[in-house]
């Protein structure tokens, strides 16, 4: 038996997971109320195909799953599941390290070209060749700075969010973001590329 | 992946429940989340009592150290009293303070609180517990039993009374065996000799008695053997750590 849509989409993070702990069929809603941001996000901060998104992404809800009873209601969901899912990135990059694989996207080179000479990276709607920019300069950075960027930026999520995301003091968080925003500029510069940041 | 009986393409929610039953993946029960919070939690609070026994014993070891003694040390008693000082019970303070602060790292939301701010909780709880066990005297007594089992570890009260042996540098310490006139106490050191004690002369700190039973420390010069001139003479133990 599965649960419907409509009665998935009344319900908060918070209720699906309680509803969870009971009856499976709620956590698949879970899943796919993330499903997609959740694909996006790990393409954003790995250079995994989109297949090994996919699998990263399963992986990751399972670890939700074997865990949803750690899960506070005093933390959003979105922001717990963003950790499991970074922890497993991670995880999963250090593995296949060893294979010669690294955590920087591949951007194609003529996109990367024929790119505009001027962006607003706290504009919320991007061009896809606007986006490629951002991750190719993204991809210069130290992951530290990589991984507050995408998380305030493309993810939209506020300095708590990323916090209770990256397990690090809000204090921390802002000086990373700071600094990640000067070190993007830098780059940006480099390329003669200009960024409102 | 398909469905075989619909031949319409499987949801990867559905890939996902049909993991977890199929693999019979089990979710941890809430009390090993409990748990785990209560070891962390215990693991602080136990790190932060030994970061206080730690504390009142270098509090007792500074105290005892006699500070303003240096300038009158001769190079073999500068080395006796720099082995004085708590360097274990300072490692171990700090070891407390780190292991303290990687238990309220791991705890549910100790991950919001900066390294800096963590260190600054620990060392204040720390302090205050050391104060609290230095000032009942409980400090000081965890260090004599630890002197007392641990073979290896030289108690500060041995290392007091290796400092307070040395007549021929002008230290001298003992019990006061008798008060023989105003001016000449008889004073058994710690080795077991007897001493003639001319304290004529002698500047004597404040709270000591000078009465038979009392322990006390004393600065001068040997005159001949077994007699020491008094110039100074102060109590063994802070009045602050004497009990009873």
């Amino acid at each position: 038996m599965s649960v419907s849509k409509k009665v998935c989409e009344g319900l908060t993070d918070e209720d699906l997971v309680r509803k969870s702990l009971q009856n499976i069929e709620y956590f698949a809603c879970l899943f796919e109320r993330y499903e997609k941001k959740l694909v996006r996000y790990i393409l954003r901060i790995s250079s995994f195909s989109p297949e090994e998104a996919n699998d990263i992404l399963q992986e990751a809800f399972i670890k939700i799953w074997v865990n949803l009873n750690k899960f506070d209601d005093n933390l959003k969901f979105s922001s717990w599941a963003y950790r499991i899912v970074h922890n497993t990135v991670i995880s999963e990059w250090k593995k296949s390290r060893s294979f010669g694989k690294d955590r920087n996207i591949k951007i194609d080179e003529e996109i990367f070209k024929n790119l505009p000479s001027e962006f607003d990276l706290v504009e919320k709607s991007y061009e896809k060749d606007k986006i490629a920019i951002i991750h190719k300069i993204l991809n210069f950075l130290p992951e530290k700075y990589k991984d507050v960027l995408v998380l305030r930026f493309l993810e939209g999520k506020n300095y708590n969010e990323i916090s209770d995301i990256l397990r690090k003091p809000l204090g921390t968080i802002a000086t990373l973001i700071h600094r990640a925003k000067k070190a993007f500029r830098k780059e940006a510069d480099k390329k003669d590329i200009s960024f409102n940041v | 992946m398909y469905n075989n009986i619909m031949k319409e393409p499987i949801k990867k929610s559905e890939e996902l429940i049909n993991k977890i039953e199929s693999s019979n993946i089990k979710q941890k029960p809430r009390w090993h989340y409990v748990l785990e919070n209560i070891v962390f939690w215990s693991i602080f609070s136990l790190s932060i009592i030994l970061g206080g026994i730690a504390f009142s014993i270098i509090l007792y070891a500074i105290g005892e150290s006699d500070f303003n003694l240096l300038r009158n040390l001769s190079s073999t008693g500068i080395r006796s009293f720099v082995s004085f000082l708590p360097f274990i019970w300072i490692l171990f303070l700090g070891v407390s303070l780190m292991i303290a602060g990687l238990g309220i790292r791991n705890t549910k939301k100790g991950y919001r609180y900066s390294l800096l701010w963590v260190l600054g909780i620990n060392i204040l709880l720390s302090v205050l517990l050391g104060l609290l066990f230095f000032y009942t005297g409980g400090g000081q007594d965890i260090e004599r039993i630890f002197a007392k089992r641990v073979g290896i570890y030289k108690g500060i009260e041995e290392r007091k009374v290796s400092v307070w042996s040395h007549p021929e540098y002008g230290f001298l310490s003992g019990t006061i065996l008798e008060k023989q006139s105003d001016d000449i106490l008889l004073l058994e050191d710690f080795i077991g000799e007897k001493w003639q004690i001319n304290i004529q002369n002698a500047v004597t700190h404040f709270g000591l008695s000078l009465e038979t039973g009392e322990k006390i420390k004393i600065i001068g010069l040997i005159l001949e053997d077994n007699i020491f001139t008094a110039e100074e003479i102060r109590i063994w133990e802070r009045p602050g750590l004497r009990r009873k």
